[in-house]
């Protein structure tokens, strides 16, 4: 298990992490969520001892990281970089080495892990060859050919199209079942929500929202219900009590309600007449979480 | 951890050896040599090879031992013997002389338009050639002659317990060893501080360190790549050794290579093998300078300015060692032999010249070796602070706050 504790890191006067408080089962998968500069970075970055924590702890099963851990750690950094005039095999052969992984074997994997993630190119082929997101893949399979037991992945989706993120995703969620842990970055909360366990959020330095993804959403009460019912308009939805607001989406309408109660009401007006096609009362999405809690905290 | 600093040089010395730039660098000493000889050809087959025709107004039996050595002299004596005709065709250019003699005087006349007449040579000729003639005059013998002919001999000896006098060549080439030093060192630096520069600024700049980092620790990274531009520089001098060797073995009975065994004669193989390791102990030195200032550069850009503080220390030797070639036993220099990064270019040279003996030679090696370890020690400290720290500070500036004393190590 990683377990952060009461970790703190300042650079000058900017407190860039404060009192950070998470643990990593195996098994697990933690997202790291925040605005840019929120210290997610230098929270992974402390975890890899590439900086030093001003006070706290990071663990690993109890004991401090040591190197020979750290080695074994899965890494996939928010800058990306490759030895640009290098051949795709030599540097991952070179790079699985420095994890401590045998030659011959890393050979045997890196055929499999180009499979798996549809890499476009040869062995052979240079890096500078190479399109973003291919090199993205390179990096993905850098950090994970050696089996890493604890992976970070720092901002992994961004510059991908859908269906590569997908990719990534399946990855990911592979790995979980295999029992590895693993925290990650993402501005994107469609992708957080459906491969995180947990979720911290950080507001400069600062833990605004912490725990299993579901509580969290559940703790901002069940307020978004989407409804079909052929009978009712906009203006007769905004007239019931409770509703603040009236989004169309596609055959029906998305209602903002000032509480979860307020569903109760509602739900017998629109079936008053019978049966209607749909009726989901739902808390808030994580990306709307998101926006609250930045507004909120400003 | 030894693993790791053994993949990380295997990784930088390959790398490199597989470029082109690194078959350049081992190429370009006889390039140059090649390209300096072909100019020097070409010189020496453009230049003029005129013979001066020279008009010789004298005696008739000077006039044939001139006729007879026209080649040593490098003249053609021409067959005008009657003066106002000689000068008439000087003045029209027509020969490139008019030599005159009469007793012991002569006057030679050219014009402005004249070929060459090396009249050092000249002189000497007939003043042999008057000896001669007097000689003769007095009816002195061939011994008698000889014995007049002879000049007064002057050698110089220096008198040492315990050391045998060099030859002229040998002495020669004790002179030249601080110069020679000097300019391999000062070239060494200059390219694989560089090379290593390069190195570090395009990991950096790439921003691969953090998945290198990653994966193994920045101690590790340091020395490996230390390490593994030192393999280089080993490989380039291993490369001159075998050629020099084969060299040897394969003209060593050539009357060229006795010429070249004289003018090494005084020096033995403990002496070069000192010298190879001190030369190898002082440059590693600059190498690790080199990747301490290389930590703190964001790109390519900036590596000439990072590269700049070895620049300046490495010209120290450099000058030094030059001007020590002709002045091995000034007090400055003798001190200077003790110093690190400069003692390398010194102390050689004051060996071989007996201005030192083994036993300084020793105490100057181990402090150079003393130098390197320390300043190795404390450049991974300051490379681990500054390999992932990108600032749009100039160079120089983050490498002295990067040497101040922090509160924590990162």
């Amino acid at each position: 298990m990683i377990t952060v504790s009461h970790v703190n890191k300042s650079f000058g006067d900017h407190q860039a992490v404060s009192d950070l408080n998470f643990t990593i089962e195996p098994g697990e998968v933690l997202g790291l969520i925040g605005q840019n500069g929120a210290g997610k970075t230098t929270t992974f970055r402390m975890i890899l001892n590439f900086i030093d924590a001003d006070s706290g702890e990071i663990t690993w099963d109890g004991h401090p990281i040591t190197q020979e851990q750290k080695q074994k750690i899965g890494f996939l950094p928010e800058e990306r970089g490759l030895y640009q005039k290098e051949s795709i095999e030599s540097q991952v052969l070179y790079l699985a080495q420095l994890h401590g992984m045998n030659k011959e074997d890393a050979k045997a994997e890196l055929t499999d892990w180009m499979n798996k993630l549809q890499v476009v190119g040869k062995k052979s082929d240079l890096v500078q060859t190479l399109s973003k997101g291919n090199a993205q893949k390179i990096q993905m399979i850098l950090a994970l050919i050696f089996k890493p037991k604890f992976i970070i992945l720092d901002e992994p989706f961004s510059g991908l199209d859908p269906v590569n993120a997908s990719i990534f995703m399946d990855v990911i969620k592979e790995l979980k079942k295999q029992g590895a842990m693993i925290i990650f970055s993402s501005h994107n909360m469609d992708n957080v929500t459906e491969i995180s366990d947990k979720l911290v959020m950080l507001k400069q330095g600062h833990t605004v929202l912490q725990g299993p993804l579901q509580e969290i959403r559940e703790s901002f009460g069940r307020t978004r219900l989407f409804v079909e019912a052929p009978d009712f308009t906009a203006a007769d939805f905004l007239d019931m009590e409770g509703v603040t607001k009236v989004e169309a989406r596609g055959a029906g309408y998305l209602l903002y309600l000032t509480e979860e109660a307020a569903g109760h009401a509602i739900f017998d007006k629109v079936t008053a007449n019978g049966y209607i096609p749909a009726f989901s009362q739902q808390p808030p999405t994580l990306g709307e979480i998101f926006r609250t809690e930045v507004a909120t905290h400003a | 951890m030894l693993n790791q600093i053994k993949l990380v040089a295997k990784h930088t010395y390959l790398g490199r050896l597989k470029k082109k730039s690194f078959w350049g660098l081992i190429l370009a000493p006889f390039l140059f040599i090649l390209v300096s000889a072909g100019i020097g050809f070409g010189i020496a087959a453009m230049q003029s090879h005129d013979t001066a025709e020279i008009a010789v107004i004298a005696p008739a039996n000077t006039r044939q031992a001139l006729v007879n050595n026209e080649k040593d002299l490098n003249i053609k004596v021409s067959s005008i013997k009657d003066e106002s005709k000689a000068k008439e065709k000087l003045n029209a250019a027509d020969i490139d002389g008019v030599l005159n003699i009469e007793d012991d005087k002569g006057t030679l006349l050219t014009q402005p338009k004249s070929t060459d007449i090396v009249t050092d040579q000249l002189k000497n000729f007939l003043s042999k050639q008057a000896l001669s003639n007097k000689a003769a005059k007095y009816n002195l013998t061939e011994q008698q002659i000889d014995d007049l002919k002879n000049p007064f001999a002057l050698s110089s000896k220096v008198v040492e317990k315990n050391q045998k006098k060099d030859s002229d060549a040998a002495s020669a080439v004790k002179q030249g060893l601080a110069f020679g030093i000097a300019i391999t060192v000062f070239i060494i630096v200059s390219t694989y501080a560089s090379i290593i520069g390069t190195e570090i600024a395009n990991e950096k700049s790439s921003r691969i360190m953090e998945t290198l980092l990653a994966a193994s620790s920045a101690r590790g990274q340091y020395f490996g790549k230390i390490l593994g531009i030192a393999y280089l520089l080993l490989t380039q001098l291993g490369i001159y050794a075998a050629l020099i060797i084969l060299t040897v073995l394969l003209g060593q009975n050539s009357e060229m290579m006795q010429v070249v065994f004289s003018y090494f004669s005084a020096l033995t193989p403990i002496f070069w093998l000192y010298t190879l390791f001190f030369v190898v102990v002082g440059t590693s030195t600059y190498l690790v300078i080199a990747a301490i200032s290389a930590s703190v550069v964001n790109d390519q850009t900036q590596i000439s300015q990072a590269m700049m503080p070895i620049t300046i220390i490495s010209m120290i030797p450099y000058v030094v060692g030059i001007s020590s070639s002709a002045a091995g036993n000034n007090l400055l220099v003798k001190i200077l032999s003790y110093v690190p990064l400069v003692g390398q270019s010194l102390m050689p040279s004051q060996l071989a010249n007996h201005y030192a003996n083994w036993f300084e030679a020793i105490i100057s090696l181990l402090l150079s070796v003393v130098f390197l370890v320390l300043v190795a020690w404390f450049g991974q400290r300051l490379y681990a602070k500054n390999v992932l720290s990108y600032s749009d500070e100039n160079a120089l500036k983050q490498l002295w706050k990067a040497m101040l004393p922090t509160k924590k190590s990162i």
